[in-house]
């Protein structure tokens, strides 16, 4: 944590450096500003895990404020990663508190920071949410997919040519469908992946996905994962591309349909998977490059 | 109303069978590595994204047969050409190398001023002036066959002394 907390005193520095050159934000650029969520889910560090989890449910958002302790601090963050993280350590999540769960001192950027460095954060760090926080006060989350969606809307990504096949994990891990969702998290856990597939032989047929969103929809329904069956959790909405197909295109749908992964596949079934955090990866590579 | 109806059918094979002559041509130039991506490829693997949100099963139906689907589709637009060409008075029809090369660039023109523009497909590469020169000499060969085919079919025109 302390370490977390070094690397954003580093960052707001570095900010504050460029910005007293004359350097950073670039003028007229677009900031995150104008990107975040400012409708934001803010939870209390007693609430339940069960509860906070609900709530994101509810508002199918993966990340939540956590209240700071005192004015003027950094606020805390609790995603649907650290909720995977629990059910996967074998711990009952009805019994834990947020408090046990989160990250305080989240990485924050000031409000006028340009898209490109909260993508080089997020990127470098691997996170996907940031909290918008001016000194004082939490002005709002930004995500991977607000960034994503704001360069596709105003055909602004870098690396236009770039395919598929060069940003996607070949890696591609599967869960059984008889798995129990405590079995699927802590297989994910361990490979630090957010997403599997399931059943991905199947001839001709779609594969299905599970993801930590569905985990996180378990445990605000209450649900026990050591009964609860991946067969009966599957991700209601996927999609899919060929290899050779344009990062832009897939860019484009996971910003407008709201997708976190995309199923890769060709004529001799699942090529590989792309993650928001692939594509972001790509992109940042694609503009440092040009 | 038969007549029509049967230069329409002529139309639709000729212009397939076209097209197919394209798709042998397009091999070549793009084995050749003088195409790196043909027109109707650019246009599944650039301009698709509707289909990833809004169909997600026809998606992967796709991304899985893409190669095949993606001739098809040439063709079947091939086969809409034909069908015009077939529609045009018998006069130009009847000349046959002059109609298919202004067929051929017509359709070039048609691809180039209507659709790379509307699908955004110039934003995504730079077509190099070789790929260029290829794509219209594989609709010009498409305007000849499909013009040489027309002019067969048309009935023999009677020389004035015979009249």
């Amino acid at each position: 944590m302390a370490a977390l907390g070094d690397a954003n005193k580093l960052l707001q520095a570095r900010l504050l450096r460029g910005r007293e050159r004359g350097i950073m934000p670039i003028q007229n650029a677009v900031s995150i500003r104008d990107v975040m969520s400012t409708d934001i889910l803010t939870v209390g560090s007693e609430e339940t895990i069960p509860e906070a989890a609900r709530q994101m449910s509810e508002r199918n958002i993966g990340a939540a404020i956590v209240e700071p302790e005192t004015h003027r601090s950094r606020p805390g963050i609790i995603t649907e990663r650290d909720v995977l993280d629990c059910v996967a350590s074998g711990r009952r999540a009805e019994y834990l508190h947020v408090a046990d769960l989160f990250t305080p001192d989240a990485m924050t950027l000031p409000p006028d920071s340009s898209l490109q460095q909260a993508a080089k954060v997020m990127t470098s760090d691997g996170f996907r949410h940031l909290v918008v926080f001016d000194g004082e006060e939490t002005l709002g989350i930004v995500s991977i997919r607000d960034i994503v969606g704001r360069w596709s809307k105003e055909g602004q990504l870098p690396g236009l040519g770039t395919q598929i096949r060069e940003a996607m994990t070949t890696d591609v891990f599967a869960v059984e469908l008889e798995d129990t969702l405590r079995e699927a998290a802590r297989k994910m856990g361990e490979r630090g992946i957010g997403a599997a597939m399931v059943e991905p032989g199947k001839e001709g047929r779609p594969p299905g996905m599970i993801s930590a969103r569905e985990i996180l929809h378990s445990v605000a329904a209450g649900e026990d994962p050591d009964t609860e069956r991946v067969a009966d959790h599957l991700a209601p909405r996927r999609t899919f591309s060929a290899p050779d197909w344009s990062l832009s295109q897939a860019a484009e749908a996971m910003s407008k349909g709201g997708f976190q992964h995309i199923v890769v596949v060709d004529m001799n079934g699942i090529a590989g998977i792309l993650s928001m955090r692939d594509l972001m990866r790509s992109l940042v590579r694609s503009s440092t490059d040009q | 109303m038969d007549g029509v109806r049967r230069r329409l059918a002529r139309g639709l094979v000729r212009g397939t069978v076209a097209a197919m002559a394209m798709t042998g041509g397009r091999q070549v130039t793009t084995g050749l590595g003088l195409v790196e991506q043909t027109p109707p490829d650019a246009i599944i693997k650039q301009r698709a994204p509707g289909l990833l949100v809004r169909m997600p099963r026809l998606a992967f139906f796709v991304a899985r047969r893409q190669a095949a689907l993606v001739e098809l589709a040439h063709w079947f637009y091939g086969a809409g050409g034909g069908a015009a060409f077939a529609m045009l008075p018998d006069s130009v029809r009847r000349r046959s190398v002059w109609a298919g090369i202004g067929y051929g660039l017509f359709t070039t023109l048609v691809f180039e001023l209507g659709i790379v523009p509307i699908l955004g497909l110039d934003k995504f590469k730079k077509i190099r002036p070789i790929e260029q020169l290829m794509f219209t000499a594989d609709h010009l060969l498409y305007g000849l066959i499909l013009a040489e085919g027309e002019k067969r079919a048309l009935p023999e025109k009677r020389g004035r002394w015979l009249r």
